[in-house]
This record gives C-alpha cells, structure tokens and sequence, in this order.
C-alpha cells in the first residue's frame, strides 16, 4: 500500500476544500484524479506531496503514519515529487533546472550530466541542455519540468493537469512519458486531469472527486454511447440509452468508443415555457436539485438521464430557475468527450 | 555665487592635486560604511528571509516595528548608543566612545531596518512556486532559501546598495560617536560640517563633489539591480 488516507479534512477559514473519509492508493500503479473546477484535485495532491498540511486526519505513507513536523516531510519529499499544472524553472539553463535534485542530495557531477542526459533524452529535450531556462514555451516547460522531476527516480510521481495548456503534439508526448515511467522505471503515478478520455487511456484507477468529496457512485455526466442509424432521420448518438443526438460530423471520432463525459459547465440550460416550442439539439428536462457551491451553481436536470450542470449565479437567477423548473439543455458534444471504458 | 564657484575652482584643483586629507577622509568613510553594511547585511539579510518566509504571531506587527524604524533619526540612534558605550554606560569599560567601532555600531542599527525591509520586499515579489518547486524536489529549508536568494537576487542587492547609501551619507552618529578626530574618525560628512564651521569652503566642496558622485554611482548601481528584478518579473 503506498498511501492510506483516513478523515482527511483540509479546511480554510470556514471553507472545508477536502474532506475524504478514506481512500487506499495501491503501489506501482496509476491513478487519474478527476472532478470539477474547485473539487479539491490540487488541494489532494498538495496533501499527497507533503507540500500542505491537513487541517485534520491522518495519511500513510507506505505502512508509516505521516508526523507533518519539518524533518519527516522533507524525508518524505525526498521520494515523492510533484509537477505543478504552471511548473516554474529556476533562472539558468535547462541542464542545471534538471540537475538541481540530484545537486542537493550530494550527487557527484560526472554521475548528474549522466542522468541529465537520460531523462532529457526521455522527453526528448536533449538539444536544449544549455539552453536557458526561462526562454521555453510552455509545452518545452512542462516537459522540462517532468524531466527535473524524473532525474530524481522519486517513488511517486504526481503530476497536476499534465496536458493541460499544451498543444495536442506535446499532449501525447506527455502522456507517453508518464506512461514510460510507469511501465520501465515502476514510479506510482497520480494525475489530476479535466479529460476523462486522458483517464480512461492512462490510468488503472480514478478517483472522482466533487465538492472535497470522493464521488463513490456513477461519475458525473459518462453515459454509455452507441452509434444508432435511423432510416429516414439520419446518424445518433444514443447517450445512456436515453438521449437520441444527431451529430453526424463526430462519426469517426466516436467509432470504437463507448463512453461520453459531458462536462457540467458545457451545458445550457434554458427555461422553457409552456408556450415555447423546444429548440432542435436540445433535450427537456426538470430541474430536481439545486445546490450552490463556491459562486457556481450545481443543477440536476432530469431529462431522461440525471445531467449535472454548472452555471454562473447571475445567469441562474438572470432566468429565475429553481426547482421543478422545465429547461431545455444543451450540450455540444466534442471529440475530447469521448472515450473507451 | 562667487564664493561658491571659487570653491568649486579650489575643490576641483584639491582633487586633482590629491590632498592627502582629503583622500584620508575619503579612506575612513569608505571603511566605515563598507564594514557597517557588511555587518548590517549579515543580520539583515537573514533577519528578512525568516520574516518573509515563517508564520509566526506578531509577524505584522514586526514588519510595521521595521517600516517605522526606517525613518529613525541618526541623532536619536547617537544618543542612545552614546549612553550605552559612554563612560558611565554599562559598556563604557570597552573604551568605544569616539572610535570607528562606536561609528560603526551606530550605522549598523541604523540600516539593518533598511537591509531587513527591503530584502522582505525582494522575497516577497518572488513567485511562490520556486519555494514549492525546491521542497518537491527534496531542498531542506536552507536549500530552499538558497533557491529563494538566487531568484531575489537583484532585489537583495539593491537592499545592501541601499543601506550603503545611507550610511556614508549620514552625518549624526559620525559626529556624536566619531567625534570628528582627524585621520581617525573624520568621515566626509563630518568633515564637511567642521570646515564649515570654520568657514573654510573649499575642502567642504571638494569633499561634497565626492559625496555626490559617490550617491551618484550608487544610484546608478541600485537602479541598474532595481531594473533587473522588474525586466525578470515580465
């Protein structure tokens, strides 16, 4: 068992961001961390690297509980890294930024331009060892980032929206590297990531969290998808063998997949009234539940499946919804949105 | 008008010849100032990063203790490390009184308010992932400030150019702890008041065109780091 986590709470003020009852994360494997905006993803892995401190409950750390005092953190640290979702470099050249871990632990310099070499190898930014670090793009950033992080050979990797920001060329050279590191050098790795498709491709597990919480039951807005022809009205989707969506020019990136993730803040939400004749691509629906959580607010709408969406308060109170409202929604459906699981 | 430009005339040939008074006076200052920055950024340099960095109660009210020290007066620092090392003080034994040590003391508590503020402001400007960054990565807390340091480092400089600046410019405690003793304790600044009182102008001048060139370059200097730490910042 690499980390067992029992009431673990992290509050500010009178705010609780995180609160997880328990959760086991298993050694050598690959975990996703998926949820919302503000569901607690960085606040975890914050608690997870040992760069934050819980407001209440206890971690283990490969069978030891975790004493959160300045000597055992910076013990721990030692074997745990964590790649930031903007990871800065130090001002110098990229080889000194990936040198820098194996500097401090005492590491002989011919035994550094080694591992330098290998790990830049790896994310296949061997040409810029001397270059200078605060000249890269984002994309060069990150994987620099990765590489300082690599070169360490830390038992856990955890890595904040890897992709996110990065063009769809440096996506998948990302991906590829942390998948490498999983599978060659056995580094556990945990990923927090808005794609559930990432996830699903990537990970062993996913661990879903929403409002702090660990969502146990079904993940938010994935429903089964299946590709239906009907003779005279064209292609659908079927999504949760309830919603028919015409979408013929994503026939090719759905084929093969089974899954859809429509994320909550991509949907519309319109009140209809009696009189108003529903929009074509948009699905009817109810409101059932209203909850308001950190200046958004969370609708569940019955429209033949439960949908989760998320919407800005002014908007919200802009139409006057509330519950039992009739809406009609609207979800554009986009590559990134499907998925095999 | 005429007096001040056959001073300046005098000055500039004082200069030019290298009055070894002048030079001496320019000597004492120098090594004054020099080693009273030096022993102020020791104390104030640390002094900032602890500041900046730990949470502890009262941190605020330490940080506004620091801000209001800045404008201390140098007669009121001269007065009380007078009654400290004078002969009646508890440290009067040691003989401090009217040396370069006592000078130095003085001009010590004088810019370690400024060297400590200014280096919580440098620290402070730094972006908050280089210190996340360096604790990931496995640095201990000095490992990190060393991190931290290189990063602030043009800010920290123009702290210590700073607080250079204002001892060798400064007159009170020279004069109150120095005593003015020729070719021991005579600073530019305590110079320049003497040959005043006299009447005597010319070496007041040349020593002013020192003064002021000496402000001038470290302004320069303190410009050029200040400069640094915005052109890093975008």
């Amino acid at each position: 068992m690499l980390y067992k986590i029992d009431s673990l709470k992290k509050i500010h003020g009178t705010t609780t961001i995180l609160d997880i009852s328990g959760l086991a994360i298993e050694r050598g494997t690959i975990y996703s961390l998926t949820g919302p905006n503000g569901a607690g993803k960085t606040t975890l892995l914050n608690l997870l690297s040992f760069l934050d401190v819980p407001t209440s409950g206890t971690i283990h750390f490969q069978g030891t509980p975790v004493v959160f005092q300045q000597r055992m953190l910076h013990q721990l640290r030692r074997q745990v890294v964590q790649v930031d979702q903007y990871p800065i470099l130090f001002t110098g050249t990229v080889g000194k930024n990936v040198a820098y871990g194996l500097k401090i632990r005492g590491v002989e310099k011919k035994q550094r331009t080694a591992v330098v070499e290998e790990v830049l190898e790896m994310v296949g930014m061997s040409s810029f060892v001397n270059a200078d670090a605060l000249t890269l793009s984002g994309g060069e950033t990150k994987r620099v980032a990765l590489a300082r992080a690599l070169a360490i050979e830390p038992d856990v990797l955890l890595c904040d929206e890897p992709t996110a920001n990065v063009d769809t060329e440096n996506q998948a050279i990302i991906l590829d590297i942390l998948k490498k590191c999983n599978r060659d050098k056995n580094v556990s790795l945990i990923f927090a990531t808005h794609s559930l498709s990432e996830a699903a491709t990537l990970a062993d597990n996913t661990i879903v969290l929403q409002n702090g919480r660990l969502s146990h039951g079904r993940k938010i807005n994935v429903y089964s998808l299946r590709h239906q022809r009907d003779a005279g009205r064209g292609d659908f989707w079927v999504i949760g063998e309830t919603l028919m969506y015409p979408v013929a020019e994503l026939r090719e990136v759905g084929a093969g997949r089974n899954k859809v993730y429509i994320a909550p803040d991509t949907i519309s939400c319109t009140l209809l009234h009696n009189r108003e004749e529903q929009q074509p691509d948009t699905w009817p629906g109810w409101i059932r539940r209203v909850e308001c959580n950190k200046g958004k607010v969370e609708l569940t709408v019955d429209c033949g499946l439960d949908l989760t969406v998320l919407m800005d308060v002014a908007e919200y109170r802009r139409q006057a919804l509330n519950v039992d409202s009739r809406v009609a929604v609207h979800a554009g459906l986009e590559p990134s949105m499907f998925f095999t699981g | 008008m005429e007096l001040l430009l056959d001073s300046l005339r005098q000055a500039f040939m004082l200069l030019i010849a290298g009055d070894p008074e002048l030079f001496e006076i320019v000597g004492v200052s120098l090594t004054v100032s020099t080693l009273s920055t030096m022993i102020a950024a020791c104390v104030g340099l640390p002094c900032g990063f602890v500041v900046a960095f730990k949470s502890f109660p009262g941190k605020r009210f330490v940080i506004t203790v620091l801000n209001t020290l800045l404008a201390l007066p140098t007669v009121v620092i001269g007065l009380v490390v007078y009654s400290f090392i004078s002969r009646r003080g508890i440290f009067g034994p040691l003989e401090l009184l009217y040396t370069q040590k006592a000078i130095i003391i003085g001009q010590v508590i004088l810019i370690i308010p400024v060297i400590t503020t200014l280096t919580i402001a440098a620290i402070s400007r730094i972006d908050k992932r280089y210190r996340r960054t360096a604790l990931t990565l496995g640095a201990g807390e000095l490992q990190m400030a060393a991190v931290i340091f290189k990063e602030a480092r043009y800010g920290i400089i123009a702290a210590v150019i700073a607080a250079f600046g204002r001892v060798i410019a400064e007159v009170g405690i020279s004069m109150m702890l120095g005593g003015n003793a020729k070719g021991f304790t005579r600073t530019m600044t305590t110079a320049m008041a003497l040959e005043y009182d006299k009447g005597q102008f010319v070496l007041a001048v040349a020593l002013g065109c020192v003064l002021m060139a000496f402000a001038f370059c470290i302004n320069m200097l303190f410009h050029f780091f200040q400069g640094r730490t915005r052109n890093d910042a975008l």
